[in-house]
């Protein structure tokens, strides 16, 4: 074991480069975005309120996007309730008729089943494991365990804003890790939110790929890690390799009784046991509300998707 | 003298009232009502008296809500292209069954509160289309979602069509999944599911409830 002695200096140090980078964040000379992706991205970079106000727009679009129902249906002569407003009909607004909740379902018959195969994990192994897990551990220590495991992960997170071009994100995404190691305990604590107001940005590979126009391919769900597509999937595999874990080598020091414990597989369990406990009730809220509760998800999942990599 | 002058004062100062009040009245912005329903809502939440009596609660909030809201577009949106094939009765029928299916599933959730906290972040007004942006935040689980309304103008009122939770509209969902309903068996069976979904949740809440006891 190789110890570091200098603790003191290696704690100013991360201050010093804390200090740099949010100042890089927040400064007026922030460097352009190096992005060579589509214009809504760049529009996107000049700042919050026009952000904000870029998507705004968009969902108000959205939102007129439907009326096209309701200009087909006086149409044909059905009398509408309202009746009144009568809007064009636009082709963009056709078109993103066309785009909204459609995502192709070759598996669909494979999907079903492995629904199925994942209701029955959560209501027989996940949920009775959580439960004992939370009559153990009281709430704080549990959202503890979750934001230890999400700092660890932050070099995922940290590569994929770098690849998006969001050196803004990229900053805060390095800026809480140094503070939150530091004095948020390894982790223990979000004090990077808490107290700088340093939103974690949630980016992966698939959201990268998202983001360079990589459409979804077809929906799939995956025994135990649940819905996914074919482009979230590879994004899945590019996380797993870029999880610090893998590279880690604690598993010589983790062997017992000669059985070695990959360390990236238990934290993995750990997360989800400790995730389920924290959303208990969740999963069993959303299947009374909905009719069919395969087709809710895949479209749940599809237009949340959507909605991360749009940011 | 003094009378008169007192008079003309009051009058005076009434048609001020009426001309600062009455335009602030006929355009009062979508946000604003938002966040005078919601306020509204939260308070009762937050009432310690309440807190023990959720089915009380329960009712109150709906009371509140029930009147924001635009059942008749939010069940055509959600039909859809299906929604011109039903008779006037068919309508009426399904647009009962799913106000009953949305209040139930929305009312269950008030019992889980937990002293979120909304932000109110923006508002777009566009024609007799409006989204309200506002963001949820739970502080003690540390989490945040966003969730926006849409909100349709109907007379001097703004009524909620459709909630976005992060970015998951809860209309266009619907419409999926009874488009997949009507479209892979028929119209008969969609309402046939609703019916016995809700006798199916009444049953288990009849029963959950009694397991409390």
């Amino acid at each position: 074991m190789t110890r570091r002695k200098p603790t003191t200096l290696f704690v100013f140090l991360a201050m010093g480069i804390f200090l740099l980078s949010v100042s890089a964040a927040y400064g007026q000379g922030t460097a352009p975005p190096g992005s060579t992706g589509n214009s809504t991205e760049i529009k996107a970079d000049i700042g919050p309120e026009g952000k904000d106000l870029d998507r705004a727009a968009q969902s108000v679009k959205e939102a007129d996007g439907e009326d096209k129902l309701k200009g087909e249906a006086q149409d044909k002569g059905t009398p509408v309730l309202d009746g009144a407003d009568e809007e064009s009909e636009d082709e963009e607004d056709e078109e993103f008729e066309e785009t909204v909740d459609t995502i192709a379902d070759p598996l669909k018959p494979y999907n079903r089943f492995m629904f199925e195969v994942n209701d029955k994990l959560y209501f027989y192994v996940m949920k009775p494991i959580a439960n004992v897990y939370k009559a153990i551990l009281p709430e704080p220590v549990r959202l503890s365990v979750r934001n230890v495991l999400s700092n660890i992960k932050t070099p995922v997170r940290l590569l994929n804003c770098l690849l998006q071009g969001k050196f803004e994100g990229a900053a805060i995404e390095y800026s809480r890790f140094m503070v939150n190691t530091t004095a948020g305990v390894l982790g223990l604590f979000d004090v990077a939110k808490k107290y700088s107001d340093l939103e974690k940005q949630d980016e992966d590979f698939g959201q990268t790929l998202g983001h360079y126009g990589v459409t979804e391919g077809f929906y799939i769900i995956w025994p135990f890690f649940g819905p996914s597509t074919a482009r979230d999937t590879v994004g899945m595999v590019g996380d797993f390799f870029a999880d610090p874990l893998r590279y880690a080598n604690f598993t010589r020091d983790l062997s017992v009784a000669g059985i070695n414990a990959d360390i990236s597989g238990v934290t993995a369990a750990t997360n989800a046991t400790n995730e389920t406990s924290l959303t208990l009730g969740t999963y069993e809220e959303f299947k009374e509300s909905s009719i069919d509760p395969y087709i809710s998800m895949r479209n749940a999942y599809f237009e949340y998707r959507k909605n991360k990599i749009r940011k | 003298m003094k009378q008169t002058k007192l008079l003309i004062a009051c009058i005076m100062c009434l048609f001020a009232a009426f001309f600062w009040v009455f335009p602030a009245v006929a355009a009062e912005p979508p946000m604003a009502q938002v966040r005078e329903k919601a306020d509204k809502v939260m308070k009762i939440l937050n009432d310690p008296a309440l807190k023990g009596n959720k089915e009380k609660r329960r009712q109150m909030v709906t009371n509140i809500v029930e009147d924001m809201i635009d059942w008749q577009e939010v069940g055509r949106r959600a039909l859809a292209q299906h929604w011109r094939k039903r008779s006037p009765r068919e309508k009426e029928e399904f647009l009962n069954l799913f106000r009953d299916l949305l209040k139930r599933t929305y009312s269950e959730k008030l019992d889980i509160y937990a002293g979120e906290q909304i932000i109110y972040v923006s508002e777009v007004v566009d024609g007799n289309k409006a989204v309200v942006k506002t963001k949820v935040i739970n502080k003690k689980k540390e989490q945040e979602y966003s969730v926006d309304y849409r909100l349709i103008k109907k007379g001097e009122k703004w009524l909620g069509y459709d909630v976005i939770i992060e970015g998951i509209s809860a209309v266009n969902n619907y419409r999926v999944q009874f488009n997949e309903v009507i479209t892979g068996s028929s119209y008969e069976s969609l309402v046939k599911r609703m019916k016995t979904r809700e006798f199916k949740v009444k049953e288990s809440a009849k029963t959950s409830r009694e397991e409390k006891r």
